[in-house]
């Protein structure tokens, strides 16, 4: 194999895991701060792409998508959380675990109601469109911008929980919600930004991949799943985990599917078996931002 | 009388929300049954299993818009029988399990006389051996793996459309005539995928000896959103051609993946049974309808039934008036399940009875209609001698109102040896082009 197809697969090992992160990252943000399993984060992604194909239908153009897509998936996090969550703090994880799968069957069936069964597509603008030349190689300019926002939210998540005082607040609240709730830490409403800022991730990670593939039911169900994977694997409640776990499924997706294809379906689960033998806590576990 | 629906309301259709709820009405008008002397006669009950959620519910759903229009047109002309005919549908969710509970659902519970159903071959062939044990019939218009009517067959199962090896044979009197030499496949890795192709380049090669099937083959899983990876290795082995066994929204994934490294220039031509029907022609559409996504150049069966074609007077009614019904044009699933009560209703009326085992018998040697094509049953196996479309896409606004069609489209009628059927039904080895499939 040339260097420049190995660069192609390692590419899109990147490509796929910087979609991953952004929706991994939500997840795990959740988790760290509310203690909760959000099974209902893939349907914000869904939503996220549905209205990327609603929005390029009526607007025709990707970049109103980008930007109100992901918010209004914030704004139903929000109302998810004031709603849903609030009253099953504190009870035990399968009470939510019930609560938040109630709720993806919820939005899956709203979707339905609204969208319909047929499959939909949405499309990049045209100054994404097209390919690059990336060492010798044609490389999709889109799957390039990915990658590109996908390392701008790593940034932007990093900033926002180590430099900010917000993130101070989500970093205390985390470690102990009592005593930052003594110090004067408006804990609910910092909850309530936490899970709207999740819900934006998810929805901007669908935002991202909706012209990349059919829009369409059950995408909430499959993400969800490689979602998971990866925040087990980089351990629940770690940011930077979910960094590492998405870069390695990534790339054992890509390459996997060059070298072992016989296995592809079951890389995912044997990956995450493996890491929860040797380190049960995950690769980073416990560390929260 | 029949409206035609203009382009601009059919494309506002396509792309607005709330399309999901349209049929309501009309299921719950026929589920109430109509009034009157004749309506108190015992009803005729139809049971249809369907992908009516998960990844390919949009097929279900033409299954169902099918079905319940004709059953409307039955009901409205007197029934079968002089009885009524009530139907209902289930979601089978495109898992197998799920489709044998609510097959057993239909006839215990809901006593269902005739049964119709299945999208996915795999919840087809879970569903097909519990047919005995309920002693009742199934018609199934789209799950394609031709399993269904060799190994798993029992004197229950009719399939009245083409089967793999039909519509791969039929692929393969278009592709003997390209050029091309090295081919190789990217399908899902179950019945349907390997068969589509087997029954394709089986053909093509006895066709067309100088044909070299690939070893670097892809097989991703059913509904991977994924396929970038599988598209470059394909690239990478510079085939010449390549077929796709992908459908659903996973061929949709895969055309705006591939497109993305200059797939379609790269190799010759892209052969898909299923992967252009209807349902990614919609999908594909941009620009409010007045472009389209789909390359020009590719070869396609529409997976049995093009609306456009055959240009019978017979066929373009049809078509209107499913247009002024649903606004929509009608998907192959959708003309196959609205042929499936016909067919129904012609086998019970020649039978004199809806009793199964006498249905059965007139059934199996019947000729019946869709309103695209003349079919027959084989005994046998009970698949149907029809005509396989296969035709070319080209940019084409002006004729269909959507900016993608068919043109050149050919019918080859080609159905597999009887004789090779039943060896392998006897003797439960597996089809002859398995060998073509290769993963590794």
């Amino acid at each position: 194999m040339t260097f420049s197809t190995f660069f192609a697969f390692f590419l899109n090992g990147l490509t796929s895991a910087m979609t991953f992160f952004i929706i991994a990252s939500g997840l795990t943000l959740i988790y760290g701060v509310l203690r909760i399993l959000n099974l209902a984060h893939g349907s914000l992604f869904m939503v996220g792409a549905f209205f990327t194909f609603q929005l390029t239908y009526w607007f025709g153009n990707f970049w109103y998508a980008l930007i109100l897509a992901p918010l209004i998936c914030a704004v139903a996090g929000v109302i998810m959380e004031r709603i849903f969550l609030r009253p099953v703090y504190g009870l035990p994880i399968p009470f939510q675990l019930l609560l938040t799968f109630g709720l993806m069957l919820l939005i899956a069936d709203i979707v339905r109601i609204f969208w319909g069964v047929a499959f939909r597509t949405a499309t990049e603008p045209r100054i994404l469109s097209g390919t690059m030349n990336i060492l010798g190689n044609s490389y999709p300019r889109y799957n390039v911008f990915v990658i590109i926002v996908g390392i701008l939210v790593g940034i932007f998540i990093w900033i926002l929980l180590t430099k900010t005082r917000f993130g101070k607040m989500i970093r205390a609240s985390s470690s102990d919600r009592e005593v930052a709730n003594g110090l004067g830490i408006n804990v609910p409403w910092l909850y309530t930004a936490v899970f709207g800022i999740g819900a934006y991730l998810a929805g901007l990670s669908g935002v991202l991949a909706a012209p990349l593939r059919s829009i369409m039911l059950e995408m909430d169900v499959h993400i969800i799943i490689e979602a998971f994977a990866i925040v087990v694997i980089g351990g629940l409640g770690s940011i930077p985990g979910a960094l590492i776990g998405s870069l390695l499924l990534g790339q054992l997706n890509s390459f996997g599917t060059l070298y072992i294809p016989k296995f592809e379906m079951a890389f995912t689960y044997v990956f995450m078996a493996i890491i929860l033998l040797i380190r049960p806590k995950g690769l980073l576990g416990e560390e929260v931002g | 009388m029949v409206k035609k629906v203009s382009r601009r309301q059919f494309l506002k259709g396509a792309g607005a929300i709330g399309v999901g709820i349209v049929g309501g009405p009309l299921l719950q008008g026929l589920t109430r049954g109509p009034s009157g002397a004749w309506g108190a006669a015992k009803p005729i009950k139809f049971g249809g299993i369907y992908s009516l959620s998960g990844v390919v519910a949009a097929w279900g759903k033409a299954a169902q818009q099918g079905a319940m229009m004709a059953a409307m047109e039955i009901n409205q002309t007197g029934g079968i029988l002089k009885r009524p005919v009530e139907v209902r549908f289930e979601d089978d969710a495109c898992n197998p399990e799920i489709g044998v509970r609510k097959t057993r659902r239909l006839v215990l519970e809901w006593g269902a006389d005739f049964l119709h159903g299945f999208n996915h071959s795999g919840v087809a062939l879970a569903a097909v051996p519990t047919l005995p044990e309920l002693k009742r019939m199934l018609l199934v218009p789209c799950a394609a793996a031709t399993q269904v009517t060799t190994e798993a067959f029992n004197k229950y199962v009719f399939r009245p459309h083409a089967n793999c090896y039909q519509s791969g044979a039929a692929g393969a009197v278009a592709a003997a005539k390209l050029p091309y030499k090295k081919w190789t496949v990217i399908g899902p890795d179950y019945s349907y995928g390997w068969d589509s192709w087997g029954g394709f380049i089986g053909n093509l090669v006895k066709r067309k000896p100088d044909v070299e099937v690939m070893n670097t083959q892809a097989w991703p899983k059913f509904g991977a959103g994924d396929f970038t990876s599988y598209i470059l290795k394909v690239i990478e082995a510079k085939p010449d051609a390549v077929y796709s066994s992908l459908w659903g929204g996973d061929f949709i994934t895969f055309l705006k993946q591939a497109k993305r490294y200059g797939f379609f220039e790269k190799v010759g031509t892209c052969v898909t049974e299923a992967g252009l029907a209807l349902d990614a022609f919609y999908a594909l559409a941009t620009g409010g309808g007045k472009e389209s996504e789909i390359p020009e150049g590719l070869w396609t069966a529409a997976h049995g039934y093009w609306f456009e074609h055959p240009k019978t007077e017979r066929n373009k009614k049809w078509v209107d008036k499913f247009v002024s019904m649903y606004g929509e044009y009608p998907h192959i699933v959708a003309h196959d399940a609205y042929g499936i009560m016909y067919t129904y209703k012609k086998a019970i009326e020649k039978a004199k009875s809806i009793e199964t085992d006498a249905v059965i018998e007139v059934m199996e040697t019947m000729e019946f209609e869709t309103p695209g094509y003349k079919r027959k049953f084989r005994k046998e196996d009970h698949s149907a001698f029809t005509g396989v479309p296969y035709g070319r896409t080209v940019k084409a606004p002006e004729l269909t109102g959507i900016a993608m069609n068919l043109v050149d489209i050919s019918d080859a009628e080609i159905i597999e040896p009887i004789e090779d059927v039943l060896e392998r039904r006897t003797k439960k080895t597996p089809a002859p082009w398995m060998q073509y499939v290769i993963k590794g």
